[in-house]
């Protein structure tokens, strides 16, 4: 994944709240590290309402090293899905 | 028992004579559990089957005679226990238990087991909490290891939708329960770790006897789980279900349905977390501006104004106190200047020579030597004067002239 991992966005978040907090820095830091903070958030809440997912079954195994991994459908069964 | 002396060899007879004699002599009756495996009933009748365990493998044969008291119908995967000799086959250079009583391993037999199995692994460390670690916040995507067409996919599948939670699921099927069940379940294990088909992986299937979840209880996913890169959530049978791989796991779920949840769970805490920091960041930076705003409010046009006036105000203060005492001063200044000029104005007038004529004295002038004269020295007689008065003035000759009198 390209974009850091959702604990280290978190965690990212927390510092900044609380670098926040304190007060003690800078105007201009502190309107930088809120811009950041508040990109993270979006970030973070648009991985939070992801809604859409793949659902998959190994096929076949991967053959040698650089084999790779036979994934197909899964297809879900819509009768047992009525709640 | 004959022995060659050092430097000789045995024949292959020989030494197989040695050995059929140690172990027939030395097992002539023995029980032994473990794991029905490759089960074949052969055209004669009697059954031949192998007992295995993790390490080992032992050839069983049981005669067509015997098996009329045997009350079940041996499965692939079964516990048994069996009990009979060992036999050597010179022939075919291998052992055997000729089984004489086959019997299924009681729940006690297979808890005393697994009791035994426990020890063994928790005193390797494989079940040490401090192994265990936290599941990813929020994985993207989820492997399941489990049959993909029983109840415990579909509850997982079912509870995930529910939820909401975005996460893509890959399942790997695999057998629950019976022989081989145990290493296709490890097999996956490592196969979705290696792969990275999952950052978290779910073994796991529905509920079933003892025996069905023996598989989950074997040393080697045991040891697939431990060794596991990626976080391992057991999920077997029901509630009361304790099986080796909920030990080993890094988390144990009563159900597949709640290890759906535990994964899914924390979506919306997580929301609502970042919603609390979201809050918490624009609190206080609102703060901060408010603070300054505070401090910026005190620079209207009034009270600029007000200020600079207030600032002022002593000093303009002093302006009018010195401005008035100025004036003050200056007009004393002034009159007295005025009255000394007065009284030297008056004086100088007094000393102007029309005043001192207009007293009655008069300017003589000698004509010749054009000065005034103030003696009568130095005049003759015949000599002209010029006379000046206060108005008018004449010429003279003088008649006489004589030295001071007193006036």
């Amino acid at each position: 994944m390209p974009t850091k991992s959702f604990e280290e966005r978190l965690e990212r978040l927390e510092k900044l709240a609380e670098k926040l907090r304190e007060g003690k820095i800078p105007l201009e830091e502190a309107v930088a590290l809120f811009e950041e903070g508040m990109k993270l958030a979006r970030s973070l809440e648009k991985d939070l309402s992801r809604v859409e997912r793949k659902v998959e079954i190994l096929t076949h195994e991967p053959v040698g090293e650089e084999g790779e991994p036979g994934l197909e459908l899964f297809p879900e069964l819509s009768e047992d899905d009525r709640e | 028992m004959p022995e060659r002396s050092a430097g000789s060899h045995y024949t292959v007879s020989e030494i197989t004579e040695l050995i059929k004699g140690t172990l027939e002599d030395g097992f002539p009756w023995i029980t032994v559990q473990g794991e029905v495996s490759n089960f074949r009933p052969s055209a004669s009748g009697h059954w031949y089957f192998s007992l295995k365990d993790a390490n080992a493998v032992l050839s069983v044969v049981m005669f067509r005679g015997r098996l009329e008291a045997v009350r079940f119908n041996p499965e692939d995967g079964m516990l048994v226990t069996a009990t009979g000799g060992i036999s050597v086959y010179p022939r075919r250079g291998n052992y055997q238990l000729i089984c004489e009583t086959l019997a299924r391993a009681g729940q006690g037999d297979i808890l005393a087991m697994l009791e035994e199995r426990k020890r063994l692994l928790a005193a390797e460390g494989l079940f040490d909490g401090s192994r265990k670690r936290p599941l990813p916040l929020l994985p993207s995507r989820i492997a399941v290891i489990t049959s993909p067409t029983g109840a415990a996919v579909r509850d997982i599948l079912r509870v995930l939708r529910r939820r909401n939670a975005g996460m893509d699921v890959v399942i790997l099927p695999t057998p629950v329960q019976g022989e081989g069940a145990d290493e296709r379940i490890a097999h996956a294990i490592e196969i979705a770790a290696r792969w990275k088909l999952g950052e978290v992986i779910i073994v796991g299937r529905g509920g079933g006897s003892l025996e069905d979840l023996l598989p989950f209880s074997s040393e080697i996913v045991v040891r697939a789980i431990a060794a596991s890169p990626v976080p391992v959530i057991s999920a077997v049978g029901h509630e009361t279900d304790v099986t080796l791989s909920d030990l080993a796991a890094d988390v144990r779920a009563p159900t597949p349905s709640a290890a759906a949840e535990m994964v899914a769970a924390s979506a919306s805490e997580l929301l609502a977390q970042v919603s609390g920091l979201t809050a918490s960041l624009e609190a206080s930076l609102q703060q901060r501006l408010e603070r300054i705003r505070l401090l910026l409010g005190q620079f209207t046009a009034e009270n600029l104004e007000r200020n600079v006036r207030l600032f002022l105000q002593p000093y303009l203060q002093r302006l009018d106190d010195g401005r008035e005492g100025l004036g003050l001063g200056f007009n004393a200044g002034l009159s007295e200047a005025r009255h000394r000029y007065e009284l030297a104005s008056r004086e100088l007038a007094s000393y102007s020579p029309l005043a001192v004529l207009q007293r009655g004295y008069a300017v003589v002038t000698h004509r010749k030597t054009r000065t005034v004269l103030l003696s009568a020295q130095g005049v003759s007689v015949g000599d002209g004067l010029d006379v000046r008065l206060a108005q008018g003035g004449m010429s003279a000759i003088v008649e006489e002239t004589h030295a001071d009198e007193k006036l």
